[in-house]
């Protein structure tokens, strides 16, 4: 079940959620939060004056990924999306080097006042969970202020002092939310896009910025 | 393949673009290199407004050819 909220809206911590739950679901799930991909503003203004129909932009479940240099799709999503190729690059680790496809895209976040990376090339991968869709990868962690709390189960992700795309004072809070329906990549309108998801029937802290600082 | 063509053509010509055009990002298309630009976002509208999406390749020049790691 997907909850919108309001920016800021200050819910503290949920008095419901079982004692040391959370972090746990942190965790065992990752930083995970809702994140919007589409074409570049650049490739959509060159199609549409070619007379092309751009596809829109749709919203994907994200991991944050400290250990990614780069940031990544699932190459089913991408195709999905209709990201187009623009290269290609190449992508080593755990499980080896290998040449992977270099997509052109826009990266936007939950919350809007974070604006978004466009344009941004990511990498489609082969992703071996169906929780997520999207590795944020230092590539764009280099922007945002990542602050991990392991002992509440919370993360928050926030502009830098000195970061050119994102606006100063956009914040972004998100819950370790164990994600119901992730498989699914459907789109979402901008005028509903929440902050966070939240599953109905567990107790999930979603937390203000200002509760966490 | 269109692509595997025009980053062969890439890495043919890399070590002079990498003397004239380090950390700039080039447009090829064919198997012919349509221009060098400062920014992606000029190489992506330059390329979306001639171009087909997918038939064509922009590559940033950099030395070395970085790893990437997901």
């Amino acid at each position: 079940m997907i909850a919108t909220f309001p920016r800021r809206l200050r819910l503290g911590v949920d008095a419901t959620a079982q004692p040391a739950a959370q972090p746990e679901v942190l965790r065992t799930r990752g930083a995970i939060l809702q994140v919007r991909i589409g074409l570049p503003a650049a490739m959509v203004s060159g199609m549409e004056a070619r007379g092309s129909t751009p596809p829109e932009p749709r919203a994907l479940l994200a991991m944050i990924d400290t250990g990614a240099s780069i940031t990544a799709i699932a190459q089913g999503a991408a195709e999905a999306i209709g990201l187009v190729q623009t290269g290609a690059v190449q992508l080593g680790g755990i499980g080896g080097t290998g040449v992977k496809p270099i997509y052109a895209a826009s990266l936007g976040f939950g919350d809007p006042s974070i604006s978004p990376l466009d344009p941004i090339q990511i990498a489609g991968v082969d992703l071996p969970s169906t929780e997520f869709h999207v590795l944020i990868g230092r590539d764009v962690l280099k922007y945002l202020v990542l602050t991990y709390d392991g002992p509440r189960g919370v993360f928050a992700l926030v502009p830098g002092g000195n970061a050119p795309p994102p606006s100063a004072g956009a914040t972004f809070v998100g819950p370790a939310a164990p994600i119901a329906g992730a498989g699914d990549f459907g789109s979402l309108d901008v005028g509903e896009f929440p902050t966070a998801l939240v599953v109905a029937g567990v107790g999930l802290a979603l937390l203000n910025i200002f509760d966490v600082f | 393949m269109a692509l595997e063509e025009d980053l062969d053509l890439y890495f043919e010509i890399r070590t002079d673009l990498v003397e004239r055009a380090l950390n700039q990002f080039v447009l090829i298309h064919n198997s012919e290199l349509v221009g060098v630009y400062p920014t992606l976002d000029q190489a992506l509208a330059d390329a979306s407004s001639k171009f087909d999406p997918g038939t064509f390749l922009i590559k940033q020049v950099l030395d070395p050819e970085p790893v990437e790691t997901v």
